[in-house]
């Protein structure tokens, strides 16, 4: 049988990410009813859980309503930022090679399969946030990618059209799997 | 099975067409459960239970998101109270925003509730 201990650990781990104030104040209170269950069912330790519910099921219920915290965001938007500006396209690099535009390819598949994770479990404005932030690290790695090779750097009008539509496809991809999640999730009508 | 109806099983309608009716008012039955007093989440989830009947028998790990969705909502606040004796106990109580809110949505439920009433008559 679970114990509480064990119980409320369980439950703390699903809240990893979430604000450390809140999640001390949901141990505390769900502590607190857990005594009070335990208290009015005769003592049953394993009927009080039970009756809570799992504490996977217990700790997504509480994610959904306040998400990641800011620093973790705050987090997110930097991976986001700094990936970004990996994934700027060079074809030639000094005398030759073709061998970054593949490494840029790499960087640009994590950032989409990243942007659509931040905005499915932090939420769009999150996502829309990551998206705008991997944009501009792009935009900044496309400028310092322009500086290093400035006698050699060829920017041909259908690159430079493909290039910001990636740019402004990452800010779609932070934004919309979060928005179509928010739709489809049926969230549970508030007064 | 949704929670509350054990008791009363309906062989033909859905159980999802009873469990979107408690979602929808469950939230008006805590407004108004902490209309007169302040109260902790085992005693609302107690009174919830025995005035509704069992109807609403929620299940105790959807409570306190939701108390804490109409504290986000600016509805109800909460603190913790310490007793000398006894476990530490976070007491919700309603604010006038949330007084408002319930006064509104009363007036909303108690036309859904004659305009309803009223259809229904015809099925006599």
């Amino acid at each position: 049988m679970i114990s509480i201990d064990a119980y409320l650990t369980a439950v703390h781990r699903g809240l990893g990410g979430m604000d450390p104030g809140v999640r001390k104040d949901i141990l505390l209170e769900l502590r607190s009813h857990l005594t009070d269950s335990v208290g009015a069912n005769g003592g049953n330790v394993g009927a009080a859980i039970q009756a809570l519910g799992d504490p996977e099921s217990v700790a997504r219920r509480y994610r959904e309503l306040y998400g990641y915290s800011s620093s973790y965001r705050l987090l997110f938007t930097a991976i986001a930022g700094i990936v970004g500006a990996f994934t700027v396209p060079v074809l030639f690099f000094g005398e030759a090679g073709i061998f970054p535009f593949f490494v840029s390819a790499f960087f640009l598949s994590i950032e989409f399969i990243f942007l659509i994770w931040v905005s499915t479990a932090a939420g769009n404005r999150a996502g829309l946030l990551a998206g705008v932030t991997a944009a501009v690290g792009r935009l900044a790695g496309f400028g310092v990618a322009v500086a290093v090779n400035r006698d050699t750097f060829l920017i041909t009008p259908d690159g430079l059209a493909a290039f910001l539509l990636v740019s402004l496809l990452l800010i779609f991809v932070g934004w919309i799997p979060g928005k179509a999640k928010k739709a489809w999730g049926r969230p549970p009508p508030e007064l | 099975m949704v929670p509350g109806i054990h008791a009363t099983r309906m062989a033909e309608i859905s159980q999802e067409w009873t469990a979107e009716l408690k979602k929808g008012s469950v939230q008006l039955c805590l407004l108004a459960l902490l209309a007169k007093e302040q109260k902790y989440g085992f005693q609302i989830l107690k009174e919830l239970r025995d005035l509704s009947a069992g109807f609403f028998d929620l299940k105790e790990g959807t409570l306190y998101p939701a108390l804490r969705r109409l504290e986000e909502r600016g509805f109800v606040d909460s603190h913790w109270v310490e007793p000398e004796k006894g476990i530490p106990r976070k007491y919700y109580r309603i604010t006038d925003r949330g007084r408002r809110a319930l006064s509104e949505a009363i007036e909303v439920w108690n036309r859904m509730a004659a305009g309803t009433r009223r259809v229904l008559e015809e099925a006599r």
